[in-house]
């Protein structure tokens, strides 16, 4: 199916157009990246809809590398399908917030963001471990891009920080991969980089617990779970918005996307024998990143903090192992790429108008600005996980298909609920509430119309979540199927 | 000697008679232009000759040399090298602008082409005399071309340096083949090792190959012997920096390996041991002493000892098991790190004057350049990404054979040195493609126009991003060319 690599070819092509064309005629690489990222979602949704119907992946293989029986294999399954509409909804988002924001430079911009996208879905795409292992790294280059020219004060500090824990860390995860595929060698004869075949290796638990480990620290680190996460805060306060939109709605999902697509199914044992200390690092982070948020005075921080804290919801649910833990990982990751996604944006905005991001700056913009601060709460209930909206389904979920497993840590997990309130109350107050001494001007139909798509997103799925459960279905039975063969 | 045995020197024979050439040339009427075209013509055809003619076998040419593959491929290397190297002289020197260098030009191809001869005869070497031949023509060579601008103090300087301690490194490098030969009574290399009843290697023997290896290493930089490195890359004119960190560097590696793949089995262990520390303390320190860098040339100094003790790691894994892989790796990993100095170098030169005290060398002075010159920048970038090991660039490929065969061997310690020199040399590869996309400040640099030069580079780039993206073009076929496996 060699429409599947047309998803990668194309954000890069519609770049480098955006680019030329913004070279030409100012203001017009915004229309190429929008129209052309429209184009792609409609052209994944269509694949996504043929992949569904026929109840088989997608798949397309090429050799690449006979020598080290590397191909260039890409397949489309539901939770592929789930992310990559993610992504380029929230790449869409992410022109959208830019349109007015960037004014230097703004042709190379467009070609960053799209080349990011491009290496965010060949990530999702990628059915050979040396293949994504590429995608893994190439999708940091344009991200590092973004932060350090577009950036706010502190970008130069922020961009080498990200770039250096997610490189260090993915070498750990290259050689995992380079083992296995050397395991595989002395097994059968033959390298391979395909998960399909490396799964049906019988590893020693030892080997097994170490090549779990390579792999884990490269996606804890990109998840983030304390104690890696000092990247975070830097890269996401420092990223222009577009940026930070990316990096937390989708970059962080690719942490979760790894464990789920090749932790979890190719070192079981290992994991279940690990499970304990995930599960325990993704509670401690669930509590210092809610109690780090509380404590910022920052906005775009805040949001940041809180960001570690929802992914440390996805880390105890994945390594619980649980049916209802799974499904409530998959829905926090959409929910949470929707609502933190949203919560930039609007940091975005406010800095935009006020030229700060200190909530002490703030204050009292309910009165200048309603609506802002009407769909402003929507994003900071749907983070505290208020019932009705699609963050509440996703924690609510993880907590009850953990609970099974490890009730205790669970328990002191759902601090993290209560403990979220006190600092998503504390940021809108501290914002839109009390004595008027910032006013702002209110949102325009540009960022009226995008934020309330959002806001209907959230309640929407909050409503009907089997819609997005239903499509990674596949991938979770096979899952549990792998998972009933170990316990 | 056998017309035979002649046709297999054609490429070498090919330069003999283009520094003919050149040195009647020069005799009768300077033009640097044309000593150029002569150099330039002389290379390609050597190229040409060497690949028409490729060597499948190992066949000996009397007693001194030997045409096989390896060599053969290492040969390419280096006239691939030797191209780049002479076709930006040309744009450094200014010989097409209005205002051509004053100092004399033509002789710089002479010991271009000379030096190139001196790695090519290096790489074929199959007995103490030709080691030696090759590795003085290659080396005296080299010094004058690093000595070449006689108006610059720290010219002169590093050359001075690199004379007396590469002429202490060549003694001792003597000495050690003389004990060898005190054991062995055989100057044939491949007979160098071989203790005349079959017995186990004496003590001097031993004490005489460590020798050897502590001169090649000279050579390669590799620490402890690595001090002159940076003095003598700094002070030298930016193009000649560049024919030393690749030239020398690839043909001392060719005969390294070659001595390394004849050891007897008795000596195997002790001699890993010592290999891996010297890797390991390369890796390290090369990196770890780039860090705080502000000279490119010096940081590319740092950065080359560090690369090769990355390219030793395939050396060392070389003792232990005779695998093709191993030298597939080594043969990626050198053409990967060839392809990145050149790009580096090259920018270096086309931003810098012959005639100018100092080489634009400042990392302060190259702060966004980006915005200036996109296209050099954007090679700058991808040459640094190429040897911080990015995926889809080449350096990546060749940092992905090395770490195989490093974990196939379960050599965890080189493993992790690895990694760690690795994550330390993207801070510094990254500060510098982070100045190159900084905010412009400083006054405008001027490039100059050299349409075959800039193509030429062009071609280079190219082949590091085909290499990378397409690792099956080259990797598939490595197999065969080298002729192991």
């Amino acid at each position: 199916m060699v429409a599947l690599s047309y998803l990668i070819w194309l954000p890069l092509i519609a770049g480098g157009l955006a680019w030329f064309a913004e070279n030409k005629k100012s203001g017009s690489g915004n229309w190429v990246s929008l129209i052309s990222l429209f184009g792609l979602l409609i052209f994944a949704l269509v694949l996504g809809v043929q992949s569904q119907q026929s109840g088989v992946p997608l798949q397309l293989s090429w050799s690449w590398f006979a020598r080290f029986n590397i191909h260039f294999a890409l397949m489309l399954d539901g939770l592929a399908l789930l992310l990559i509409v993610l992504t380029l909804a929230l790449a869409l988002l992410a022109v959208a917030v830019s349109w007015r924001e960037i004014n230097d430079k703004q042709g190379f911009f467009h070609f960053n963001l799209l080349f990011s996208v491009a290496g965010i879905v060949g990530v999702f795409l990628a059915a050979d471990m040396f293949l994504f292992f590429l995608f893994w790294e190439v999708m940091l280059l344009p991200m590092t891009a973004l932060i350090l020219i577009w950036g706010h004060e502190k970008r130069r500090y922020a961009a080498i920080k990200f770039f250096i824990f997610t490189q260090a860390s993915s070498l750990l995860m290259l050689i995992s991969i380079i083992a296995l595929a050397l395991i595989h060698q002395d097994m059968t004869g033959e390298m391979s980089f395909n998960p399909q075949a490396l799964q049906l290796l019988n590893l020693p638990p030892s080997t097994q617990y170490w090549l779990m480990l390579g792999f884990f620290v490269a996606f804890a680190v990109k998840l983030p779970s304390v104690p890696l996460h000092t990247w975070l805060p830097d890269a996401h306060t420092q990223a222009p918005t577009a940026g930070s939109v990316l990096l937390a709605g989708i970059l962080l999902k690719t942490g979760a996307y790894g464990l789920i697509r090749f932790v979890l199914p190719l070192f079981p044992a290992a994991t279940v024998e690990f499970a304990p200390v995930a599960v325990t690092m993704g509670v401690v982070s669930i509590v210092y990143g809610a109690v780090m948020a509380y404590s910022q005075t920052d906005f775009k921080r805040l949001v940041a903090y809180s960001s570690i804290s929802h992914m440390g919801f996805v880390l105890l649910a994945l390594f619980s192992w649980h049916e209802v833990a799974i499904q409530g990982a998959i829905l926090t990751i959409v929910a949470h790429g929707i609502s933190s996604a949203a919560l930039f944006s609007m940091g975005g905005m406010i800095q935009h108008r006020l030229h700060s991001r200190e909530l002490g700056d703030m204050g009292g913009m309910w009165k200048t600005a309603p609506k802002m601060a009407t769909l402003t709460l929507i994003f900071v209930m749907a983070g505290i996980g208020m019932p009705g909206l699609a963050n509440f389904n996703g924690e609510l979920l993880s907590l009850l298909g953990s609970y099974q497993v490890f009730p205790v840590l669970t328990i002191i997990a759902t601090l993290g609920i209560v403990l979220s309130a006190v600092y998503g109350l504390h940021l809108f107050q501290r914002a839109f509430q009390g004595p008027a001494s910032a006013s702002v001007a209110d949102l325009n139909g540009r960022e009226l119309v995008y934020t309330s798509l959002l806001a209907v997103a959230l309640i929407y799925f909050g409503l009907q979540p089997h819609l997005i459960l239903d499509i990674p279905n596949d991938v979770i039975q096979q899952l549990l199927a792998i998972s009933k063969g170990v316990q | 000697m056998s017309f035979h045995e002649l046709w297999l020197l054609l490429p070498v024979l090919i330069i003999s008679l283009g520094i003919i050439l050149l040195l009647l040339q020069a005799a009768w009427r300077r033009q640097p232009k044309l000593a150029q075209g002569i150099c330039v013509v002389t290379l390609i055809a050597a190229a040409v000759a060497l690949i028409w003619q490729f060597p499948v076998g190992v066949q000996s040419i009397t007693l001194l040399f030997e045409y096989e593959p390896v060599g053969g491929f290492f040969s390419i290397l280096l006239l691939f090298v030797s191209l780049s190297v002479a076709l930006l002289q040309g744009v450094y020197m200014g010989s097409y602008s209005k205002m051509p260098s004053t100092e004399a030009a033509e002789e710089f191809y002479l010991l271009l082409l000379l030096s190139c001869l001196g790695g090519m005869l290096l790489t074929m070497a199959s007995h103490v005399a030709s080691l030696l031949l090759g590795l003085e023509l290659m080396g005296l060579s080299m010094l004058a071309m690093l000595a070449y601008n006689r108006e610059r103090r720290l010219a002169l300087e590093g050359a001075i340096k690199y004379l007396l301690l590469s002429g202490a490194a060549t003694s001792v490098l003597l000495l050690g083949l003389a004990f060898l030969y005190a054991t062995s009574g055989s100057l044939v290399l491949s007979e160098l090792m071989q203790m005349p009843n079959g017995g186990a290697m004496s003590l001097l023997a031993k004490s005489g190959f460590v020798l050897v290896i502590a001169g090649l290493a000279f050579k390669l930089s590799l620490v402890p012997l690595h001090f002159w490195t940076p003095d003598v890359y700094q002070g030298a004119p930016v193009n000649s920096t560049l024919f030393l960190t690749s030239l020398s560097k690839t043909a001392v590696f060719a005969i390294l390996i070659k001595l390394i793949l004849i050891i007897p089995q008795d000596f195997e262990a002790d001699l890993i041991r010592m290999l891996t520390w010297m890797a390991i303390a390369s890796m390290l320190l090369g990196n770890w002493l780039a860090l705080q860098q502000q000279s490119i040339k010096r940081l590319m100094a740092y950065s080359a000892i560090a690369h090769m003790g990355y390219i030793l790691v395939a050396g060392i894994i070389a003792i232990d098991i005779d695998h093709s892989l191993v030298l597939e790796g080594a043969s990626y990993y050198l053409l990967a790190y060839l392809i990145a100095s050149i790009l580096i170098f090259a920018v270096l030169t086309l931003l810098s004057r012959f005639d100018d005290q100092h080489d634009l060398d400042e990392l302060p002075q190259l702060q966004g350049l980006f915005w200036q010159h996109p296209w050099l920048a954007t090679i700058m970038a991808l040459a640094f990404l190429s040897l911080a090991g990015m995926p889809i660039t080449v350096g990546f490929i060749g940092k992905f054979y090395l770490l195989t065969l490093a974990i196939k061997l379960s050599a965890w310690w080189l493993v992790t040195a690895m990694i760690v020199g690795s994550a330390v040399g993207l801070y510094y590869y990254l500060r510098v493609i982070f100045a190159l996309f900084a905010p412009l400040e400083n006054s405008t640099l001027s490039a100059p126009k050299a349409l075959v030069t800039n193509i030429w580079i062009t071609v280079v780039a190219a082949s590091l991003l085909v290499l990378g993206l397409l690792p099956g073009l080259l990797g598939n076929e490595l197999r065969a060319v080298l002729g192991v496996g």
